[in-house]
């Protein structure tokens, strides 16, 4: 394989944990790979041993067809030879430098008007025209962050690692940051791998999506894949899948099935066969809540429901309920004041059965 | 006032604080940044000085440089010379001993240095020794100078090593504190306390400079 990132590692940790990373990268030119999942999952991890700032025990890590770790081999290239683009949590701008110092830092090897001439056009496409004299602590976090990614990406790394861009943050600013951000990488043509643990950012951000959790990457794939069809429980519960209950399939026909679980029985779009013990994973955001008869729905299960308890999550309200079996779902709080939604009250609970995600057991 | 042990002391402090930024810079980085077992050893070789009394060490170093040991005949090979009793011998001495006094402060300011912008800086790229020089230093500067200004009045002080290790050659060995010294074993109290007020002064300038530098950081 001549292009892309592969990367199959394992690195273990004198205090016990051990990281496992199984990734590729195939896409040339700009694409954007998040590595998401808990935090301490391993996910800086795995983005510091492509960088070369840490040393995997074994494993293989390659780009483009260039070696840049053989465990079998002992060779391991240094950051400085890897050509890589790394953006810290922290920005790590040097606060003894000006702006333009920072931004032309990693541009030694080429003559001062040249390299005077990319930084100002780098200042250019990043809005830091005029910042040129200022220290680090003198521009807002904001502009450190531009000025962190203008140094980095002056250089044209071949691949673009960014540990948590967004943490350093204040919420408001990364909503405002997030679309900008991919569009300003989209002129760059790099690969990009993005570490994080928002899941708001995988959303706005992703093409692709390795779930990272215990020190393994759990599953790669496009991010509605992953999203919707997760692999196992425990990349249900990362991506946002809240309900995850036991069950047994008990009718199969025309690509729909019948999953029994506790006393109720509800319909999902599978294939899997009659007789295998699944997980049911809903994630709480298809879950459609109301009040009084239903006139005819599309949605194929429609679930007696008790509410347990209303907590705030945001701008919205997570509402747990009892539906047989414990079911979470999401509303907004005007929706909840509509429906008079409060612990004990009685409603409909409404899941369309391609929502309704199987996982086979064992 | 002795003007030629001035000026011997000077060469002396000057030759010392040159050494000790060539060996001190990077022993001390090693020690900032090393996750060796053997540095808390290393360390505690420096630090010896801080709590040996002088003559306990220039008394081991008279007899590590006498010409019949290693050291002694390693120096005779290479320069022709003898280290006990020359300036080359004190100046050796010095160097040893004011080891912690440069080396202390330049780990402390080193290891302070966000070993994030050390890497930051591999990955743009810059070698280890560029970063040392662009990163590392200009971040641990005031530490440094810390170190520099120490080592360098403490030198100018210094008594007990040179004595031991240089004993009282006019224009070879003998400094300004030997001179004080001399001076009063001669009863001659003016020409000691002119010189005495001379150190005092300038010993009290030194660390104030140094005392407000360390006041001095670089905020992010």
């Amino acid at each position: 394989m001549n292009d892309g990132l592969v990367a199959e590692f394992k690195k273990q940790f004198p205090k016990g944990a051990e990281i496992q990373a199984m990734l590729r990268q195939p896409a040339r030119g700009f694409s954007i790979t998040v590595l998401f999942g808990p935090s301490g999952g391993g996910k800086s991890t795995v983005l510091r041993c492509l960088a070369g700032l840490e040393r995997p025990d074994e494993g293989v890590i390659q780009f483009e067809g260039q070696t840049w770790f053989d465990g079998a081999t002992g060779v391991s290239l240094s950051p400085q030879k890897r050509d890589i683009g790394f953006l810290f949590q922290e920005y790590a701008l040097f606060p003894h430098m000006r702006v333009e110092a920072n931004v032309g830092y990693g541009l030694t090897e080429i003559p001062k008007v040249e390299r005077r001439r990319k930084v100002a056009e780098m200042l250019d496409i990043f809005g830091l025209t005029g910042m040129e004299q200022r220290y680090p602590h003198q521009i807002s976090g904001g502009q450190q962050q531009r000025v962190a990614l203008a140094r980095v990406l002056v250089r044209r790394p071949r691949l673009l690692l960014l540990d948590e861009p967004f943490s350093a943050l204040d919420a408001t600013l990364r909503e405002e940051i997030r679309p900008e951000l991919r569009r300003i990488l989209a002129r760059f043509a790099v690969p990009v791998l993005l570490v994080t643990h928002e899941r708001s950012e995988v959303i706005s951000l992703a093409d692709r999506v390795a779930i990272v959790d215990g020190g393994q990457i759990r599953q790669t794939g496009a991010v509605h894949e992953v999203f919707n069809r997760p692999a196992d429980t425990s990349v249900a519960r990362i991506v946002g899948m809240e309900t995850v209950v036991p069950g047994k399939v008990v009718k199969a026909e025309d690509g729909l099935v019948s999953v029994a679980i506790s006393e109720c029985e509800l319909t999902a779009v599978s294939t899997i066969k009659v007789g295998s013990e699944v997980e049911v994973c809903i994630r709480a955001e298809d879950v459609i809540l109301q009040c009084g008869d239903i006139p005819a729905a599309s949605a194929r299960n429609c679930l007696e429901a008790r509410v347990e308890a209303v907590t705030s999550a945001g701008p919205m309200n997570r509402v747990s309920l009892d539906a047989g079996f414990s079911l979470t779902a999401l509303v907004t709080r005007p929706a909840c004041e509509d429906l008079r939604i409060r612990p004990g009250a009685r409603l409909m609970a409404l899941v369309k059965a391609p929502a309704v995600h199987l996982i086979t057991r064992g | 006032m002795d003007w030629t042990a001035l000026w011997l002391t000077l060469k002396l402090a000057v030759g010392t604080t040159a050494i000790l930024l060539v060996v001190g810079l990077p022993l001390a980085y090693w020690l900032a940044t090393t996750r060796s077992k053997a540095a808390p050893v290393v360390e505690t070789l420096v630090a010896l000085p801080t709590v040996l009394p002088p003559t306990v060490a220039g008394f081991y170093f008279l007899l590590a440089a006498g010409p019949d040991t290693l050291l002694g005949q390693g120096y005779q090979t290479l320069t022709g010379g003898l280290l006990p009793f020359t300036f080359e011998g004190i100046l050796f001495a010095s160097v040893l001993f004011n080891l912690p006094f440069a080396v202390r402060p330049f780990t402390s300011a080193m290891g302070a240095v966000n070993r994030t912008l050390v890497e930051a800086s591999w990955c743009l790229g810059v070698s280890r020794l560029g970063t040392f020089f662009r990163v590392v230093i200009p971040l641990s500067w005031a530490g440094i100078l810390t170190g520099f200004i120490l080592s360098f009045t403490h030198t100018i002080g210094e008594f007990g090593v040179v004595l031991m290790v240089g004993g009282n050659i006019p224009g070879v060995t003998r400094t300004l504190s030997v001179a004080i010294y001399d001076d009063v074993q001669a009863l001659d109290y003016d020409g000691a306390a002119r010189t005495a007020l001379w150190l005092v002064v300038f010993s009290f300038v030194a660390l104030s400079v140094t005392y407000s530098l360390g006041r001095r950081r670089w905020s992010i």
